[in-house]
């Protein structure tokens, strides 16, 4: 057990906090005030690509698995897993929704990263090795009558020849309006359950790939959430993702994917409500030191009281994302210890705000509105990548025993 | 330099060990022990031979100084019995006070002494350290005998207490009877030592004994989960087991999960102080404290709850562990005293992971 930042992630962390502080949060904030995304096009994302982000940022090839590790040239390393919870903190304390807007492979990259087939990988993760534009993936699970049960999935593919066609609706998928590729889950026989599944890449382009409508959310809104319709979309045999001999032999292999998907992403996912919940306690933390006289003695003592019950989720938090991050790294399967993180992390960021909130009271509240936005963010962390009810189900099947938690 | 929360192989072994003489030896005798005031000839001779006691001691004091060691190995005893641990685990929480006491002379000796296990050291945690010469109440101070020594760990310092200034009492408490159940009262307020300490030191010697009621605290509070789930499998309730039941599923999703909680920041803290990072770990041990005070608490109160009836009597040990549990979080100064060390930091505390 080590507990001691190595240089190259804390420069990494230093990296993400300089973007933040002149470039994430300010666009955030705007594009709150705008409600809407910030665009595809913004000189931003430009700015990023040609420093070469997408080779190394927080939502990008490196962070997706797609680069082998190099020599750290400082002894032991911190693991990418680890490394990329740490940053992704950093990046959601500055703004979450400008963060996930970021170019990279996103949610895309970690399905392709370990489940596709080694031209998959160079074909679809290597093109996020450039320094030209700004590109985008995207993961589409959720459909409107499959939210939180994902084996109910109806989006069907059948295999045509050299192709495969799929059709249906899928919804709430990030950044999918403006991706390159979307991994798309389908199921090849709806009566089959979590055995029918299976992954595809949809190329942006595709005929039969429709955006329905970018949703118009409470907060969060620096990212788009879309929905997209696929109606006979006919995609390669070569998209699907690990081949056919992925899926064959084992049972539920496509579910599986899906599972372990979700397994790396949502410490990463957990840990952004930490950052929230460190950014709602700092801009108390401030307000208590400069603004709360010294004389206001029992006000003062109470509200600092209450910062030390932030702080508590939010290291406690943390180290949960830690810690199923680092048996991602070790290699050790980690579905309780990820779910653990997903379920505590976002009711202590929560609460961290609401109490933040008291502490400034109204007036603090209204006057640069930050936390008033905070408010709205957060609730979505209890919702995206598996509602707090699904991750007090997958702990109880656990702890308990899948025979018993149906 | 790394961050990697993973145990080292020869700890995670250590706990598998640990975890077999609690389940083997310590489980079955926990009721005679609470009965008799003291743990029985197996369940000593299974503490002692595993050797743990030496991993709470500074390595110039002849300890093996391995705190997350430590740490997974007393959560992994209190999973067969916490009664007696008060007891039996010495120096354990007073090795707080043998990491800083600035006569390494004396912090020597009197662990060397325990090691022994002939000589028990009594852990006191006080405001301040001159304090002492008033006298005070220490609940539920291990032994039956008076012991050798008072170790007192003060917001400015620490000090040492003769054993001769010390008279033990019985206690009233609801629970580690197998520790003796007494009380001690400081009757003769003259420290053999009194030493200032700077803030960071001083959170330290605070910090090792929370680390340590901290983690017998999970201990319990994971035994009580794991006597819940294996009694909510099989008991029928409305047609389906007990924990068949969503509403309940989903109460021991979220005690285990605080449970897990608590448990990471505890190793964390102790990863912290072994380093000899004191701000970092005293500041992380005094928050996961919390978090095990409230993950103990509530996951013991599910032993009881999804047992019904059957868990408020005494034919299952789910009211022991709801009782051990809520004499547990009044040692060291309870909540209070940990809110108040936080709360004197709250502005300026250390992040360590941030950068």
């Amino acid at each position: 057990m080590e507990l001691e930042l190595d240089r190259s992630t804390r420069e990494a962390i230093e990296t993400i906090r300089g973007l933040g502080r002149e470039h994430l949060r300010p666009l955030g904030m705007e594009a709150d005030r705008l409600e809407r995304p910030i665009p595809p096009d913004h000189e931003f994302f430009q700015m990023l690509v040609r420093a070469g982000y997408m080779e190394r940022g927080p939502r990008s090839l490196d962070a997706a698995g797609g680069l082998d590790d190099a020599a750290a040239g400082d002894g032991r390393r911190t693991g990418r897993a680890v490394r990329n919870v740490l940053v992704s903190e950093e990046g959601a304390y500055w703004d979450r929704g400008a963060l996930v807007t970021l170019p990279g492979p996103g949610l895309g990259g970690p399905p392709v990263a370990s489940m596709g087939t080694p031209e998959q990988k160079a074909r679809f993760l290597g093109m996020f090795a450039t320094r030209e534009r700004p590109l985008w993936a995207a993961f589409a699970m959720t459909e409107p009558g499959a939210g939180s049960d994902v084996a109910r999935i109806q989006t069907r593919a059948r295999e045509d020849g050299d192709e495969w066609v799929l059709t249906g609706q899928k919804m709430f998928s990030s950044n999918s309006a403006r991706a390159a590729w979307v991994v798309v889950w389908a199921t090849v026989d709806p009566d089959a359950g979590r055995n029918g599944h299976r992954a595809f890449v949809v190329e942006r382009g595709t005929p039969g790939f429709e955006v329905l409508r970018v949703e118009h959310k409470m907060g969060v809104r620096a990212y788009e959430t879309a929905s997209f319709a696929l109606d006979d979309c006919r995609v390669p045999a070569a998209n699907l993702l690990g081949g056919e001999a992925y899926y064959a032999g084992r049972a539920n292999r496509g579910f599986g994917g899906a599972m372990a998907t979700f397994n790396a992403t949502r410490p990463v996912v957990a840990v952004h409500a930490v950052g929230i919940a460190r950014a709602a306690h700092d801009h108390a933390r401030d307000f208590v030191r400069d603004e709360v006289p010294s004389h206001a003695a029992r006000r003062r003592r109470r509200a600092l009281e209450r910062l030390a019950d932030i702080r508590r989720g939010i290291e406690i938090g943390r180290l949960l994302c830690v810690h199923a991050a680092a048996l991602v790294d070790a290699g050790t399967p980690n579905g309780r210890e990820a779910a653990t993180a997903k379920m505590y992390a976002p009711p202590i960021a929560r609460r961290a705000i609401e109490t933040a909130a008291d502490i400034l009271g109204e007036v603090g509240v209204l006057r640069d509105r930050y936390l008033e936005k905070l408010v709205r963010d957060v609730k979505m962390l209890d919702i995206g990548e598996g509602t707090q009810q699904v991750q007090r189900r997958i702990v109880a099947r656990h702890v308990i025993g899948s025979d018993i938690v149906r | 330099m790394a961050i990697d929360t993973n145990l080292a192989e020869e700890v995670a072994e250590l706990e598998v060990h640990a975890r077999a003489a609690a389940r083997d030896v310590l489980a079955s005798g926990a009721e005679g022990a609470e009965r008799a005031h003291a743990w029985s000839e197996p369940m000593a001779r299974a503490f002692a031979e595993l050797g743990t006691r030496g991993l709470w001691v500074p390595a110039d004091c002849g300890g093996d100084d391995d705190l997350v060691a430590a740490v997974v190995a007393v959560e992994a005893f209190a999973t067969g019995d916490a009664g007696g641990l008060l007891g039996a685990d010495r120096p354990g929480p007073a090795a707080g006070v043998l990491r800083v006491l600035p006569d390494r002379g004396r912090a020597r000796a009197l662990a060397e002494a325990a090691l022994d296990g002939g000589t028990m050291l009594a852990t006191a945690l006080i405001d301040a350290v001159d304090d002492v010469a008033a006298g005070f109440r220490v609940p539920w101070a291990p032994g039956v005998e008076v012991p050798h020594a008072l170790v007192v760990a003060a917001t400015d310092g620490v000090a040492v207490v003769d054993g001769g200034g010390l008279a033990a009492e019985p206690a009233s408490a609801s629970a580690l009877w197998a520790s003796g159940g007494v009380a001690l009262q400081v009757v003769d307020g003259d420290a053999i030592a009194r030493h200032p300490l700077d803030a960071d030191d001083a959170l330290v010697a605070r910090a090792v004994p929370r680390l340590w009621a901290g983690a017998v605290l999970c201990g319990v509070g994971q035994a009580a989960v794991d006597y819940a789930v294996a009694y909510g499998r099989e008991r029928i309730v409305f047609g389906l087991p007990v924990l068949g039941h969503q509403a309940n599923a989903f109460d021991v999703a979220w005690a285990t999960a605080t449970l897990e909680a608590a448990r990471t920041g505890l190793r964390a803290a102790a990863c912290h102080l072994a380093a000899g990072r004191a701000a970092d770990g005293g500041w992380l041990a005094t928050l996961a404290w919390l978090e095990a005070r409230d993950a103990g608490l509530r996951a013991t109160d599910l032993g009881v709850q999804m047992l019904g009836g059957h868990g408020y009597i005494h034919d299952h040990p789910a009211q022991r562990w709801y009782r051990e549990a809520r004499m547990l979080v009044l040692l060291f100064g309870g909540a209070d005293a940990a809110l108040d060390d936080l709360a004197d930091r709250a502005l300026d505390a250390p992040d360590p992971l941030v950068a």
